[in-house]
């Protein structure tokens, strides 16, 4: 069952400006956690917001289990729509205390149902002991598990979540949202977060949606978006990667590459392989390995750059096309020997790895 | 289709709200330019061939004499204060602001008697330098006094705002001088002074908007500027000269308000704010004997030698027979202050708060023409309103209601009038309550109307109580709107001051005076507390600027 549809939706804030948001269609089934993923200015906020109700489209329709809740001729108002809301900066109400908060959605209940509600969605958050606290009395990560159990509570028929881990610092972000995660999963709730940060979407969502300028490049499960970009934009997006055109692979061992060569990673997308020239394909640092110049049948090149990154080097090569072009290719070293910038060095690809596809 | 609520349409509802309000507060403007269109009569011609030039040039010098003496009393004291360190500085931060609680023309009382003081001067001057210059000296008199006076209580607007530009501005950049080894004086001339340019242009604007709203000062002391002239034609029986001179008014002081909004909008992109505040530079003895000059002068002109004279006159000749007279005013002042100040601090709710809950063009231009109130001066308002009221109670059936009419015209006068001080706090209070707050309530499911009452109004409470606050001051001390519309034989405290002045009667006039400057002083409590004010722990704010959407309309700039 499809819980949330949207199509063909637009939204411009000032006339003569480009788009916030064009032409964008995806769906949610029931029970999903689907992550909007863009640079900022992408305009996944404003997605978020054209869901929540908070603003109205120019063109397009949002449903919610198959009934229209927005389009350019009216827009069911936020309150009406049951969907929840985290906010970025989760917006907690200073002035009510954490269990107040909890409630303040819950307004159609009386008082015992009401704290019926509340006090398994705090044990469920893990704050039972919290309850009769204020907001500025918690920690980052509290105030982000309440914002959710307030989010929560109304037993919204989807939960929005607006940059919900930007907050935290490195360190909690992690544990929170395997938390976010865990407790979604637990309350069956249908789920739409929108981040910047690829390492998040690529952990916790069940599907992928990339924007870019308002428009969406890709939408899939999170290992094909990383291993399988639609375009170059989204290749870079989620981390470093090469693009190798083909006719630089010495033999055609291309094929022990993940990321093959042709279809079915060239296929997708209206512009195969990127701006490179030709074809080419799209290989991740961590999928290649150096090897010794002498070995055939591999990419050479001279190490222009060696950068330490604690858990291996990322040395950057300059490799020569067969016509004469060079381009850089990224190798993440695990190796235990050194490498140093003005050796030479081959290029090959690992054996593959297990994918959760 | 979406669904739509059945029930009447908030939006719709707020939209007839903050309209209602924009409308009261144009009301009075629109009536006077469309009387002003109208034929004048007979004295027009008469007015502009003999008076209308005074009164343009008498504007004039009293506009650069003030703004230019407000300028150097300012100054130099927000310099000294904001960026040195030397004994008693930290009283001074604050003590410098008291000549606000001083209104003109209780000031004015104060200082009558000395003109009279100044008889020996004169018979040297005559003895000296002959008769012309005796004349000269006596024609000059009275405007160094009230050029003096208007300076010496309105200068704190400069020192505001210059202090917030040294202190917080510029900091960054006074300290690079310093690094760069500029000495004290080239620090100021050459960054500091052209950095808080802006500020001070704003702050001097303010200063020539209440120049020009001045009545008690300038009459007392015999000038005849503008504001004046449009009281004497109103009362001689000539309204429709009165608005065509309101008018001119209202264009000077749509200058003033528009260089000071242009240099406020400069000095909102100039900000680059430091992080740590400035580091003091202590003075040694001679300087902290300059700063304490710079600062002291102001202070005793503009708060210390009034409230002395007015406490001695106060103490030494008590007059039993005033006292019930002046509690019947001071009721008066009282209730019409109260009254006023609650439908001003509702209508700037009103206002404010459908702009939090339906953003929207309409409801941000309305508030826009709320703000606009205090650019209309007195003379403008007091007209127009006269006007209305007059043609009220014209009407067969309404003039039994005459009376209770004028106290209402003076209620809705004040309230055109001083609309914008609820605003500017509630507006203020309202930015620094993240709009995520009333989203999410939004999508927990409360209605408009329930997510402003239960989220965003206890938290700007203070703010709103702070604009209740200076919009009850301000009523209290008002008189020019008041001398023109109160009923026949009503008086506020003002009014009585000012009439006691007018009959010479100063000391009888010193008790309630000293009155009204205790109760103004209350109002610089929430005025230096909205100044470093911090709402609530640092939650939820801040975020509405960080929003990835650079498209957004901002919410532009609040006065």
């Amino acid at each position: 069952m499809i819980r949330l549809q949207v199509q063909n939706l637009s939204k411009t804030y000032r006339r003569g400006r480009e788009p916030a948001v064009k032409d964008v269609s995806f769906e949610i089934p029931e029970g999903d956690l689907l992550s909007l993923v863009g640079a900022s200015g992408s305009g996944k906020t404003t997605l978020l917001r054209l869901i929540a109700g908070l603003e109205r489209p120019d063109a397009g329709d949002i449903r919610l289990d198959a009934r229209i809740i927005s389009c350019p001729k009216g827009v069911c108002p936020p309150e009406e729509r049951g969907i929840g809301l985290v906010f970025q900066h989760q917006a907690l109400f200073p002035h009510l205390t954490v269990e107040r908060n909890i409630a303040f959605g819950l307004r159609h209940l009386d008082a015992g149902e009401r704290a019926a509600v509340v006090a398994p969605l705090l044990e469920l958050v893990g704050l039972s002991h919290l309850g009769k606290r204020y907001p500025h009395e918690l920690a980052g990560g509290e105030r982000q598990r309440v914002a959710l159990a307030r989010a929560l509570a109304p037993s919204p028929r989807l939960l929005l979540l607006d940059e919900p881990f930007s907050s935290l610092d490195a360190r909690l972000r992690q544990a929170v949202r395997d938390e976010t995660r865990a407790i979604l999963k637990a309350r069956g709730a249908t789920a739409l977060f929108v981040t910047h940060e690829t390492g998040d979407a690529l952990s916790i969502a069940d599907r992928i949606v990339v924007l870019r300028q308002g428009a969406v490049q890709q939408d899939g499960v999170p290992s094909e978006v990383y291993y399988a970009p639609a375009n170059a934009y989204v290749a870079s997006f989620f981390g470093a990667c090469n693009f190798l055109p083909v006719n630089s692979l010495p033999h055609p061992s291309g094929a022990r590459i993940r990321c093959q060569v042709g279809p079915p990673a060239l296929s997708r997308g209206p512009n195969p392989g990127g701006e490179g020239p030709g074809f080419g394909i799209w290989v991740r640092p961590e999928d290649l390995e150096l090897v010794s110049p002498e070995n055939t049948g591999a990419l050479t090149g001279s190490v222009v750059k060696v950068g330490f990154h604690g858990a291996y080097l990322e040395v950057t090569l300059l490799c020569e096309h067969e016509a004469g072009e060079s381009f850089e290719v990224i190798v993440w070293h695990h190796g235990p020997f050194m490498v140093r910038p003005g050796e030479t060095w081959a290029v090959a690809p690992l054996p593959q790895r297990p994918r959760p596809l | 289709m979406p669904t739509r609520s059945s029930r009447l349409c908030p939006r719709c509802l707020a939209r007839f709200g903050v309209w209602f309000i924009a409308g009261l507060v144009l009301l009075p403007v629109l009536v006077v330019v469309w009387r002003a269109l109208e034929p004048a009569g007979e004295m027009w011609p008469q007015i502009v061939r003999n008076r209308l030039a005074g009164y343009l040039w008498q504007s004039a010098v009293l506009i650069v004499g003030v703004t230019f003496l407000a300028i150097l009393f300012g100054v130099p004291a927000a310099w000294h204060v904001s960026v040195h360190d030397f004994p008693g500085r930290r009283i001074f931060e604050w003590a410098l602001l008291l000549p606000l609680a001083m209104p003109g023309f209780v000031a004015a009382l104060a200082y009558l008697d000395a003109v009279e003081g100044l008889i020996p001067f004169y018979v040297w001057i005559r003895e000296h330098f002959g008769l012309e210059v005796f004349l000269l000296s006596q024609k000059i008199t009275p405007w160094i006094f009230a050029t003096g006076i208007l300076a010496a209580t309105l200068f704190p607007y400069v020192f505001l705002s210059c202090r917030g530009a040294f202190a917080r501005e510029a900091a960054g950049s006074l300290e690079a001088a310093r690094m760069l080894g500029a000495g004290n004086l080239r620090t100021f001339l050459t960054v500091a002074a052209p950095m808080a340019r802006p500020a001070i242009a704003a702050g001097a604007s303010l200063v020539a908007m209440e120049t020009i709203n001045d009545y008690g000062v300038v009459s007392a002391f015999g000038l005849q500027p503008l504001t004046p002239g449009i009281f004497r034609a109103w009362t001689e029986g000539y309204p429709g000269a009165a608005m065509r001179l309101a008018v001119i008014l209202m264009a000077m002081a749509l200058l003033f308000v528009s260089v000071e909004r242009w240099q406020r909008g400069r000095r909102r992109f100039a900000s680059d704010s430091a992080e740590t505040p400035l580091a003091r530079r202590r003075l040694r003895p001679a300087g902290a004997l300059w700063a304490w000059t710079v600062c002291l002068l102001p202070l005793l002109l503009g708060f210390l030698i009034p409230a002395w004279r007015m406490l001695r006159w106060a103490l030494h000749s008590p007059n039993p027979v005033e006292w019930a007279e002046h509690a019947v005013a001071a009721g008066n002042s009282l209730m019409l202050a109260a009254g006023s100040a609650l439908l001003i601090i509702l209508g700037a709710v009103v206002l404010v708060g459908s702009r939090r809950a339906f953003a929207g063009r309409s409801t941000f231009l309305a508030q826009r023409m709320g703000l606009l109130g205090y650019a209309f001066p007195s003379a403008l308002v007091a007209v127009g309103v006269g006007a209305i009221v007059s043609t009220l109670s014209a009407q067969p059936g309404l003039g039994v209601f005459a009376l209770s009419a004028s106290v209402l015209g003076l209620i809705y006068a004040y309230f055109v009038r001083f609309l914008a001080v609820g605003i500017q706090p509630a507006a203020a209070g309202f930015e620094t309550v993240s709009s995520s707050l009333h989203e999410a309530a939004r999508t927990l499911g409360a209605r408009p109307l329930r997510a402003l009452l239960q989220v965003d109004l206890p938290l700007v409470r203070p703010a709103l109580a702070a604009g209740a606050t200076l919009a009850f001051i301000d009523v209290f001390k008002e008189l020019t709107l008041t001398l023109v519309l109160r009923p026949f034989d009503f008086e506020t405290l003002a009014t009585r001051i000012y009439r006691l002045t007018g009959e010479s009667r100063i000391p009888d006039a010193a008790a309630p005076g000293l009155f009204m400057v205790l109760i103004s002083l209350i109002g610089l409590a929430p005025l230096t507390r909205l100044l470093r004010r911090e709402p609530w722990p640092a939650l939820g704010r801040s975020e509405t600027r960080s929003r990835d959407e650079e498209g957004r309309g901002s919410n532009g700039p609040t006065p």
